[in-house]
């Protein structure tokens, strides 16, 4: 409601420079700034300082190595939408294509923005655990590597220390046997996600089975990645099958996440039909990718 | 098809298709909304905020925040007090019980009623330095616990709201028609029901905003501001500034939409002013996406009672409608429950209707106007009513309202609030059916292959819309005065009371001016919006701009139109019985080489006046007052009043799919036949009924702003306060039936508001159907997919049992 005195800006061109203004207190990383000019401006959070990561070639390039490929924290949606050189994970390129806002948001807002802000109903956090992302975090006193489980601690708190610097993500390719099916539930076009999973689809080696890995994310506090569940038959969801998904998520019992949007309530009793459908979603995409 | 008077006459006539003359400026944003307008040297206003649904207010303590640099003035209610008069509330006496008009403090001294109610405000060089010293203020309150909800402000023991109500019911009334109660005893089949409409507002994508500057050349106070009503808002300031009118100039600025949400009456604008005047310098305010969904529109518990006969003729309503209208406000927006009860019966013949209704005040923001201005809240809670008898009598719900609705040898048909004009509800009702492949859908059933998680629904809703009110008693009036001025390039200049909410509603007045004088509509520029120019007027609100703004102009033009007949007859030298205007020329009968061009009478007019013997002095301006008939300001001997002249209606038909595990609605289809009598810009007209086709789906699904225990809004901003986008809506299919009203000089009836209602009520039926609500089961809007869900369980526990 009260817009008061904004903080003062810097963007450093070197590495070595941002590390040393975010040692300083009260000061605070900006990232695409869709989140955190909002607040600014609503005096809802207050900093004597923005350090603007964007001049770092550390946080602006999305490589490959040879397992693996490196995204840079400052990559935008739109960066991972239209990256051609390097094969960027599908899960990743679809939480991309389908973030809630429009052109504006996929060319303002970043991956590692969204992932520091850890907001439990957003669609980033969940996606990075589901991928099995690791975090790199650099400070003055040294590089730290974090599983992407261990980043996320809380609702809109992360294991990011105020003087770290979330420089890029690293991820593992796509494995040949797998395949990857997301559903994400909200309530209209502008509503921020209620409910997403991403669901990982390995057919067995021999027989007509599958294994499926869900995470959830969005219907609670933190990402949840439920233990693999057995598919009889790698073409579909069996009721039997949709009920030990349920059984799988009470037995994780998680902290439900409750919004302006939705409470704790209705996100436990939509979870098992959010985490079945993502299952379905890969299932139809290993059909479709023959 | 042309009617008698060479006006357009139906949709369909692509003569009448004209493109909006300022279309391209909102398009590539060279409009210059109030937000761009910005003075070099003015100084910014801060409103200090209660924090508090409810509280006494024990101490302010301003000293800080006036020792910040760059602060020029503090004030709190007791310093503004004795500058400035009260806030002066529309609702008449008669149905508030008071001793008098209602009035409001611009800043309280002893409670605040909501959060976000102002009672102190900053001046200063900058925005960010006014608000920064308004978080200097430090107030002491007593708290008390919000009323936030009807039944705990209706308790004898609740606090109360206004010192000079005895309760927090701030208006009531009774609107009866017949003996309801009789007839209901007597019925063989009585329907209950309930509905609730959530707390929702009209949020133009622009908020509010005010400009208020000191000119020293002329010691007058020139203020810019986003209202709807400039003159309205110039005769309070007078009133309350103690200035007279003459010296205040308000100038309203291209509005990046309005629905009744810009309305005068809250205190920002008063004092920003009030602030100029006592500075002698530009003060500049403009509102806060979360200040603006402070605003309320609705919030309304209904339960009702049909009385029907074996044949599913309802012979008796009976209404209990009550609305939240939050902290008292001095705008219009507390009239709506007045106007949603006087619209039933809607569009149905039914000879005995009780409606009782309150208006109750609470602890939540206070309400402004909302497109629909409570008629929506008739049609959803009509539209419930009818789907409940359909169940009950198992019939279809096309079926049930086809018993019920008025024919048009009806017409006109008077009931104890309104006459209505005319319309054709059968052929609207065939129409939408036709468009919508309503039997065909109906066919197909609620479930359908492949989508096992989804369950389909039809709905089908009526929306009577009564427009062009007339306030009679108040400076709110019906009528509209023009000037049409013609210039020696041969060009014209309309000068009109009724402003443009950015609906294009000039487009259309221009085009009626055009065709009187034989020019084009890019010949004609109307001037709106500024007290210095236009005649005073009542601005826009109930789609009146084209309804008596333009019949105005085109009055004034048929005027003028007749000046230069006259002249041309002398020029052309014959009589004035031989001289026909067409095509941009006033030729001889016949004769058509022996012609001047309209462009150049004005230059001839003006050279020649009183020179050639039988053209008299040039009298190139004409100026009309224009007001409907039926009408009824004063109570007939029978009690009656009216203050609606024409009577718009749509009909809506919407599919949806359910997803019974989730509760997410998706929008299948929409379609809607709409009747506004004659119409002067059929792609105007579309894009309005487009947009409270929208409107409806945001009310029926998304929009509400909700409070939790302590009164504090949830709803703070568009994450939050949900608007239906694009991609959640189908693509609207619209048809059109025209019924001239008998009442209006060109057959035009209201044109902008209608569909709102009808749309979210059709809507509300398909989610019904799709899940098979029982009869009986509380209706609850927005049907968002928790409450949907809940829903689902209800017909489930009743379909087991």
């Amino acid at each position: 409601m009260n817009p008061t005195k904004f903080p003062r800006y810097s963007a450093p061109a070197s590495l070595e420079q941002a590390l040393h203004r975010a040692k300083r207190p009260d000061t605070m990383v900006l990232g695409g700034g869709t989140v955190l000019y909002p607040l600014l401006q609503r005096a809802d959070v207050r900093t004597d300082e923005l350090i603007d990561v964007f001049n770092l070639p550390e946080t602006n390039t999305i490589s490959a190595a040879q397992d693996s490929i490196s995204v840079g924290a400052m990559s935008t949606y739109a960066d991972i939408l239209n990256e051609a050189n390097v094969q960027v994970p599908a899960l990743l390129r679809t939480a991309a294509s389908t973030v809630t806002g429009g052109p504006q948001l996929r060319n303002q807002g970043t991956v590692g923005g969204s992932a520091c802000y850890a907001n439990p109903a957003s669609d980033i956090p969940s996606v990075l655990v589901a991928l099995g992302a690791t975090l790199h975090l650099a400070s003055e006193p040294g590089d730290r590597y974090v599983a992407a489980s261990d980043f996320f601690v809380g609702p809109f708190t992360t294991s990011r220390q105020v003087d770290e610097v979330l420089l890029d993500i690293v991820i593992n390719h796509d494995r040949s046997d797998e395949t990857w099916g997301r559903y994400k539930l909200k309530s209209a076009e502008g509503s921020w996600p209620i409910g997403v999973a991403s669901a990982c689809l390995r057919p067995d080696p021999v027989g007509s089975g599958a294994t499926v890995a869900v995470t959830l994310g969005a219907l609670t506090e933190t990402p949840v990645e439920l233990p693999t569940l057995e598919l009889s038959d790698c073409t579909t969801v069996s009721t039997a099958e949709q009920n030990n998904i349920q059984a799988l998520i009470n037995n994780a019992d998680p902290r439900w996440w409750s919004d302006e949007l939705a409470d704790a309530d209705y996100r436990s009793r939509v979870a098992a039909t959010v985490a079945t459908r993502a299952i379905s979603a890969a299932i139809t995409q290993r059909k479709t990718n023959g | 098809m042309n009617s008698a008077n060479g006006l357009p006459t139906t949709h369909a006539d692509p003569s009448a298709r004209a493109e909006r003359l300022d279309g391209e400026r909102f398009v590539n944003g060279a409009v210059r909304y109030l937000g761009d307008v910005r003075a070099v040297d003015s100084l910014h206003i801060a409103f200090v905020r209660s924090p508090h649904a409810h509280a006494r207010i024990i101490s302010i303590d301003v000293a800080a925040a006036r020792n910040q640099p760059g602060v020029h003035a503090v004030l709190t209610g007791h310093d503004t007090g004795p500058l400035v008069g009260d806030l002066v509330c529309a609702m008449p006496a008669a149905l508030t019980g008071a001793d008098g008009d209602l009035t409001l403090p611009c800043l309280p001294t002893e409670f605040v009623r909501f959060v976000g109610e102002p009672f102190a405000l900053v001046v200063a060089e900058s925005a960010s330095a006014s608000h920064a010293a308004a978080t200097l203020i430090n107030t002491e309150f007593e708290i008390f616990e919000p009323i936030l909800d009807i039944d705990s402000a209706t308790k004898p023991s609740s606090r109360n709201q206004h010192s000079a109500l005895p309760t927090n019911v701030a208006m009531a009334g009774v609107v009866v028609e017949g003996d309801a109660s009789g007839a209901i005893g007597e019925a063989s089949k009585t329907v209950s029901g309930r509905i609730n409409i959530g707390r929702s507002s009209a949020i133009p994508l622009e908020p509010r905003g005010c400009l208020a500057s000191w000119d020293a050349d002329s010691d007058r106070l020139i203020v810019r501001a986003t209202v709807q009503t400039p003159h309205g808002l110039r005769t309070e300031l007078a009133r309350q500034l103690q200035m007279a009118e003459n010296d205040i100039r308000v100038i309203a600025p291209p509005l990046g939409g309005a629905f009744g949400f810009k309305f005068a009456g809250f205190p920002e604008e008063i004092l920003t002013c009030l602030m100029a005047a006592k500075l002698k310098r530009s003060v500049r305010w403009v509102e806060s996406r979360d200040e603006a969904l402070l605003v309320g529109a609705r919030e309304y518990h209904a339960e009702y009672t049909l009385g029907l006969d074996q044949d599913a003729k309802i012979v008796g309503l009976i209404v209990d409608l009550d609305a939240n209208i939050g902290a008292l406000a001095a705008t219009p927006g507390p009239l709506m429950p007045l106007v949603a009860a006087s619209t039933f019966p809607g569009p149905y013949n039914i000879g005995n209707v009780e409606v009782r209704w309150r208006a109750v005040m609470t602890n939540k923001g206070p309400w402004n106007g909302a497109r629909g201005f409570g008629k929506e809240a008739t049609s959803l809670i009509l539209e419930s009513a009818m789907d409940a008898a359909a169940l009950a009598f198992e019939l279809d719900p096309v079926d049930v309202r086809r018993h019920n609705l008025l024919r048009s040898s009806h017409f006109p048909h008077r009931t104890s609030t309104m006459t209505i004009d005319s319309g054709d509800y059968s052929a609207a009702m065939d129409q939408v059916l036709a468009l919508s492949n309503y039997s065909a859908k109906r066919a197909a059933g609620r479930k359908r292959q492949g989508c096992d998680d989804q369950r389909f629904g039809l709905g089908i809703g009526f929306e009577l819309t009564p427009e062009g009110m007339d306030s009679g008693g108040s400076l709110i009036r019906g009528f509209e005065t023009a000037t049409v001025r013609l210039d020696t390039s041969g060009r014209v200049t309309v000068l009109t009371g009724v402003t443009s909410p950015g609906t294009g509603s000039d487009t259309a007045i221009a085009q009626l001016v055009a065709a009187q004088l034989g020019l084009s509509a890019r010949d004609v520029r109307v001037v709106q919006g500024d007290t210095d120019m236009t005649p005073y007027g009542s601005g826009s609100f109930s789609s009146r701009g084209v309804l008596v703004g333009g019949t105005a102009a085109w009055l004034a033009a048929g005027d003028l139109c007749k000046n230069l007949t006259a002249a041309s007859a002398v020029l052309l030298e014959v009589s004035t019985d031989q001289v026909e205007m067409a095509d941009g020329f006033y030729r001889v009968i016949g004769e058509p080489m022996r012609c001047l061009p309209v462009s150049e009478l004005p230059r001839l007019l003006r050279s020649l006046g009183g020179a050639i013997p039988g053209i008299g002095e040039p009298q190139l301006e004409a100026t009309r007052t224009y007001g409907p008939d039926n009408l009824q300001s004063i109570p007939d001997e029978s009690g009656r009043m009216q203050m609606y002249p024409t009577y718009s209606y749509s009909v809506h038909v919407a599919e949806v799919g359910v997803d019974i595990k989730t509760g997410c609605i998706e929008i299948l289809n929409l379609t809607a036949v709409h009747d506004c009598g004659t119409v002067i810009n059929p792609d105007l007209v579309d894009a309005q009924l487009h947009g409270a086709v929208a409107m409806g789906a945001g009310l029926a699904l998304l929009e509400e702003e909700r409070y939790n225990e302590n009164g504090q809004p949830m709803n703070t901003d568009f994450k939050r306060y949900i608007l239906p986008r694009l991609g959640d809506l189908p693509t609207v299919q619209t048809g059109h039936i025209c019924s001239p009203s008998p009442f209006t000089a060109l057959g035009t009836k209201g044109a902008g508001e209608s569909g709102v209602g009808g749309a979210a009520a059709a809507i509300t039926g398909a989610v019904r159907d799709a899940i098979q609500l029982p009869i009986g089961t509380l209706v609850q809007l927005p049907m968002t997919p928790q409450r949907t869900l809940a829903a689902i369980d209800t017909a489930n526990a009743r379909g087991r049992s």
